[in-house]
């Protein structure tokens, strides 16, 4: 609560007016039956028709009155929660942004992408319906109570009386309807994921001659659904009829009680009249209405509960530190000297003693599989995480000393999943380098084997990408990527697994044309395949985070065991 | 007009599928109307009431005397207490019964035709429809569907019924105070409703602002290296503001307009109200048209009660647009051809000849794939499947396997043409081992026994040692019990693709179809899987879409596909002197490694 609270800082004098509205529209509305009881005492009684005019007039200005004030809450109300919900989603999208990379991977890419949506929209929506209720059932309550007591004391305590029994009837029965609702959504889930794995493995199971059996299981989940919904929408049902009830049944208890008052001379002395009690009775309605959005309240409380933690703890998060380093340094040798990293919380090294030399000019491959480590040294190599033990250097200085930017000035990277952004073809290469003109984009799409592409597509370079790259194929957005990258002026360029969504046809053309561009640029090429690695200058070879050898394909094939086994799984006995 | 035809016919499709439950509608039916006639009587009893404590106090009042009749009170007191608890228990009774008619039998019951129906469908329906699309059919469409039937009673029984019983009273009670009613109450009507679209449109412009904010945050937080690397936090910053300012734009004004509905039709109840209060206090106060306090309460009750069933009637209607649409959804869906199955019991012999006499086939007819496709596949022989990826390879085993059938030509298994066979006896002799291994949720022992439910425990195991994943599933704290599902993260992708080959061996069947893709498995699994596949093809007709060159290199045929079309078949030798499509991919592989 404390790190939103000071984002409805700049709406400050708004929520106060909005208090004041509010109050003053409850109150005007709450007026109402008051004056029909003194219409129907001084005017009907009395036989007085100046009295019901008058009073009707009052009636009417106040009924108005009410609504202008309502209507001007509303639109306060707007700006606030329009703004409120805005800032909150900057706010948390700014935070998310500019985290470290240790804190990012700790929360995790689709929790993170929870709380900025899912969660930023609960807690606008939530606290704008509690604020309201905070708000105008005390008023309302307090209001019709005290309208009450004008008339008589005992039905005012009746009216009192009846809240906390309503409470203790309803509470009971809404306080676990989030569980249920909850339990229900997940047997939703239940159904669909089941459905989902029946489409996708279509083929295995018309090929086992399984569909009867899937058919089966899914209708289990289906009759388990229906329970379970059943349950939730069973218990919601109750709220309305049996509030509805206590509502009505206090309005009888009241009228046997008025009317026994009524025979009592006393109370008659004290002002108790027909009129006062017709009118008490009606503001049993307005007080439940607020005890019944109260305990709907309270449904929700738990659930706007864990958003706001879920969100704080974004927000509370540290920035990544500003950058200290000198700058660009484009050119030299890359040194990784007794490199060794471990994630944060983790005490297994994921990489450990590496001793990697690249000469300028020159092009290394790393290969080894899934889960050797060969994605966490390209981590290291843009500084998205220092090492935790050695160095890594370029030209003789050491990366603390270039700094980040000047590290991720001087190094272009082509990450695995070759990201594509919402947005032209154009503008997806030209964030490589932003002042490239059309001729050079052109020009590394050429490269990239993209030409043809961009001949079948009227647009050109101005063909848009959707979000994510959804309509082009993993191969062209891995393409994309490296054109992007290879765009953007560096000294060391670094291709992992880049290539993987390519047939060896477009990748030896790729190859081929990308040596001629990037002649007497370093390469680093990280790969798990064979065919791939085999040309470079020099091949290290990565197994459970070590180095297990180094040196040229000839070289490793004699000397590396774990090299040779992969060569020949991949490309057959022969190649060895 | 036809669309309207179509409305008119998809209401009556689903009135046709509440039919088993019309008995229990009935009953809700009949319970609804004694909760409504309860709810109409009240007002009567609260007139009578207010009269008697009017009557005796105004004279009181004035310094006469009257009498109090606290019998009679009393047991007016009792009957209305007795019509708002039965009103309240029909109620509840209604709502018990609708909901649970309504989804046990009726959209549980939907839901099973959807899935039965997927049964029959062919692969092509599934292939071409996404499967977000099926799901939500299923789901969020019959919901609604549901949601419908259960208010129909509520909006067309208890809404209409109320009205007419409200108008009526209120005429037989007071005409005049009744036309003022019937005119002010549903002017708030009319306009909340046209300020609702209104504000509808806003809130949909946010809607659509949000799920560009949501790929937005997705595309930013998947790709977050690439944005860090390429320096890109800026732009998506100033992407993402932009979107918050439309919505706060538009949130603002429909959140506004939605706003200021609740006070207009606040206002123009209260003018019922004032209206009633001015008029039956005149008429009352002068003793015209038999007026009396008791009246002008029970034309305030009564008033109160008459937007409830009108709302409830106008969302009824609007209601209704969206049941129609997500019913038809459903309908064509339930609507779908279905396959048709060969009459004939033959199965194949299961010895694994396979060919294919001249098939032609494409999945649009406006591009031909497929033309004059002939080969001849020997029991035991190895056929590799090559080409570049997303050429099409797999349409071949789609047209095996019968995913697929045929537009000319035909394939025999054992000599016997396969479209004369029923589909799963032609499976029966065919085994698979797909790239995306597909796993479901259940245990390990299950999966393996996928295939062939009546094998032994001995078998199963037998199956395991033999695609070498049987150590590592003993391993595991529950051993052939661990339970695989989404969450599952203590097996790698290799260990799936061993468990689909183990699925394959214990199925031991006669013709096998490989995708042998190994991307995302660790060295050392790549080569136990290649291992294993190899042995698996042994003694067996197989199928092989080729990554690696030595499968490709001794096949027995080498299918060379592009752009969904076979290119070239042959021999490996005998491709490499065509000097074709295939020497030019072998070549390139060959110059990647020299």
């Amino acid at each position: 609560m404390k790190t939103i609270l000071p984002l409805l800082k700049p709406y400050r004098k708004q929520i106060i007016l909005t208090g004041i509205l509010c109050v003053a529209s409850t109150l005007e509305g709450t007026f109402l039956p008051y004056l029909m009881s003194r219409i129907v005492d001084d005017g009907i009684a009395a036989g007085n028709m100046g009295v019901i005019w008058k009073l009707g007039t009052l009636m009417l200005v106040l009924a108005t009155m009410s609504m202008l004030c309502a209507i001007w809450t509303g639109a306060v109300n707007a700006r606030i929660s329009a703004g409120f919900s805005h800032d909150l989603k900057r706010g948390i999208f700014d935070k998310a942004s500019a985290l470290d990379f240790e804190n990012f991977s700790r929360i995790g890419t689709s929790s993170l992408l929870t709380r900025s949506t899912h969660d930023v929209s609960t807690i606008s929506d939530v606290s704008g319906m509690f604020v309201n209720v905070v708000v105008m059932v005390p008023i309302m309550i307090a209001g019709g109570v005290a309208f009450a007591l004008l008339s008589d004391r005992m039905l005012a305590l009746i009216l009192l009386l009846s809240m906390p029994v309503a409470f203790l009837i309803l509470f009971p029965i809404v306080r676990h309807l989030d569980k249920l609702w909850k339990l229900s959504d997940e047997y939703i889930d239940e159904q669909n994921r089941l459905m989902r794995e029946r489409l996708s493995g279509i083929r295995v199971i018309r090929a086992f001659d399984k569909e009867a059996h899937e058919h089966g299981r899914i209708v289990h989940a289906t009759e388990e659904m229906a329970k379970y919904i059943i349950r939730a929408n069973v218990r919601a049902g109750y709220v309305n009829p049996l509030c509805m009830l206590v509502l009505n049944l206090a309005t009888v208890v009241m009228l046997l009680v008025g009317a026994n008052r009524l025979q009592d001379p006393i109370q008659l002395e004290r002002g108790l009249t027909a009129g006062g009690i017709i009118a008490t009775v009606q503001y049993v309605a307005l007080i439940l209405n607020g005890v019944m959005m109260l305990s709907w309240t309270f449904v929700f409380l738990p659930h706007l509960k864990v958003c706001v933690n879920r969100v704080t703890e974004v927000l509370n998060l540290p920035e990544e530190p500003a950058d200290a380093g000198d700058g660009a340094i484009l050119g030299g040798d890359l040194v990784l000297e007794n490199v060794g990293f471990a994630y944060p919380g983790s005490e297994i090294k994921t990489v450990s003693d590496l001793n990697i030399t690249v000469r300028e000019g020159e092009t290394a491959a790393i290969i080894g599989g899934t889960g050797s480590g060969k994605s966490t040294i390209l981590k290291l190599l843009l500084d998205f995480y220092p090492p935790t033990e050695g160095t890594i250097s370029l030209g003789g200085k050491p990366y603390a000393e270039i700094g980040r930017g000047g590290v991720r000035d001087s190094v272009s990277a082509a990450l695995q999943k070759g990201m594509v952004f919402e947005g032209t073809l154009f503008d997806n290469v030209r964030m490589g380098d932003p002042d490239a003109d059309e001729e050079a984009v052109k020009n590394v799409l050429d490269i990239a084997q993209m030409t043809e592409f961009l001949h079948s597509h009227e647009e050109g370079l101005n063909y848009r990408l959707a979000q994510s790259g959804a309509n082009i194929s993993g191969g062209q957005k891995q393409r994309i990527s490296i054109a992007r990258t290879i765009l953007k002026p560096a000294a060391i360029y670094v291709f992992d697994d880049s290539f993987s969504a390519l047939d060896y046809l477009t990748e030896s053309k790729l190859r081929k044309a990308l040596n001629r561009h990037l002649a007497g640029k370093t390469q680093i090429i990280i790969t798990q395949r064979a065919a791939t690695a085999m040309r470079c200058d020099t091949i290290f070879v990565l197994e459970q985070g070590s180095i297990v050898g180094s040196g040229t394909h000839a070289e490793l094939v004699k000397s590396c065991r774990v090299y040779r086994e992969i060569v020949r799984s991949q490309l057959g006995g022969e190649a060895v | 007009m036809k669309k309207q035809n179509t409305s008119l016919k998809t209401v009556l499709r689903i009135l046709q599928d509440t039919k088993p439950i019309a008995g229990w509608l009935a009953l809700g039916a009949v319970v609804s109307l004694v909760s409504v006639a309860l709810s109409l009587v009240t007002p009567e009893i609260l007139r009578s009431l207010s009269d008697r404590l009017y009557g005796y106090w105004e004279p009181v009042h004035l310094g006469q005397s009257a009498v109090f009749d606290n019998k009679a009170f009393g047991l007016e007191c009792v009957l209305l207490a007795a019509a708002y608890a039965g009103s309240s228990l029909a109620a509840i009774g209604e709502m018990l019964i609708m909901n649970n008619v309504v989804s046990r039998h009726f959209t549980c019951a939907i839901r099973i035709r959807m899935s039965d129906k997927i049964r029959r469908l062919p692969v092509r329906y599934v292939d071409q429809t996404p499967n977000g699309e099926i799901i939500s059919h299923m789901t969020d469409d019959v919901s609604t569907m549901g949601t419908t039937v259960h208010s129909f009673l509520e909006t067309l029984i208890s809404g209409v019924l109320k009205l007419i019983g409200i108008i009526v009273l209120i005429f037989l009670l007071n005409p005049i105070l009744a036309a003022a009613v019937i005119v002010f109450v549903p002017i708030s009507l009319v306009l909340s409703a046209k300020i609702a679209g209104k504000s509808e449109k806003y809130f949909a412009a946010v809607r659509k602002k949000n799920g560009e904010m949501y790929a937005l945050t997705e595309e930013t937080f998947t790709g977050f290296d690439t944005v860090k690397a390429f320096h890109l936090e800026n732009r998506q910053r100033e992407r993402q503001a932009a979107l918050c300012a439309d919505m706060r734009t538009a949130a603002q004004k429909g959140t506004f307009l939605a706003s200021i509905v609740q006070p207009i039709t606040a206002l123009s109840n209260n003018i019922a109200y004032i209206v009633i209060c001015i008029i039956g206090g005149i008429f009352a106060a002068n003793n015209l048209f038999g007026m009396s306090v008791g009246t002008i309460v029970a034309f305030v009750l009564y008033a109160r009660m008459f937007a409830g069933p009108l709302e409830s009637i106008a969302q009824g209607f609007s209601m209704l647009q969206q049941t129609i649409a997500s019913a038809g959804r459903v309908y064509q869906m339930l609507d779908e051809e279905e396959m048709t199955e060969a009459a004939e019991e033959t199965a194949p012999k299961g010895e694994g000849n396979v060919s294919f006499e001249n098939v032609d086939f494409s999945y649009d007819p406006k591009q031909p794939l497929i033309r004059g496709l002939t080969i001849d596949v020997h029991a035991g022989e190895k056929v590799a499947i090559v080409g570049p990826t997303g050429g099409g390879k797999t349409t071949i085993v789609n047209l095996l396997m019968r995913f697929y059938d045929v537009d000319g030509g035909r394939i025999l298994v054992d000599g016997k043409d396969i479209m004369q066979m029923p589909r799963n006896a032609l499976r029966s002799v065919f085994s698979m081992v797909l790239q995306d291994t597909w796993l479901f949720s259940g245990t390990i022992y299950d999966n393996i026994a996928y295939g062939r439910p009546d094998a032994t425990e001995e078998e199963v195991h037998e199956a395991a040692k033999r695609a070498h994943i049987d150590r590592f599933i003993r391993s595991l704290p529950q051993g052939y019990d661990t339970v695989i599902n989404e969450e599952t993260t203590n097996i790698s992708g290799g260990q799936k693709q061993l468990l689909t080959i183990a699925r394959a061996y214990l199925a031991n069947r006669p013709i096998l179809i490989l995708d042998e893709a190994t991307s995302n498995v660790d060295t050392r699994t790549e080569i136990l899987i290649q291992r294993t596949m190899d042995d698996l093809m042994k003694d067996r007709t197989s199928f092989v879409i080729a990554h690696r060159l030595s499968t490709i290199v001794d096949a027995d045929t080498i299918l060379v596909v592009n752009n969904g079309t076979i290119v070239e078949q042959g021999t490996h030798k005998e491709l490499l002197a065509k000097n074709g499509f295939y020497a030019e991919i072998y070549n390139s592989q060959y110059e990647l490694l020299n």
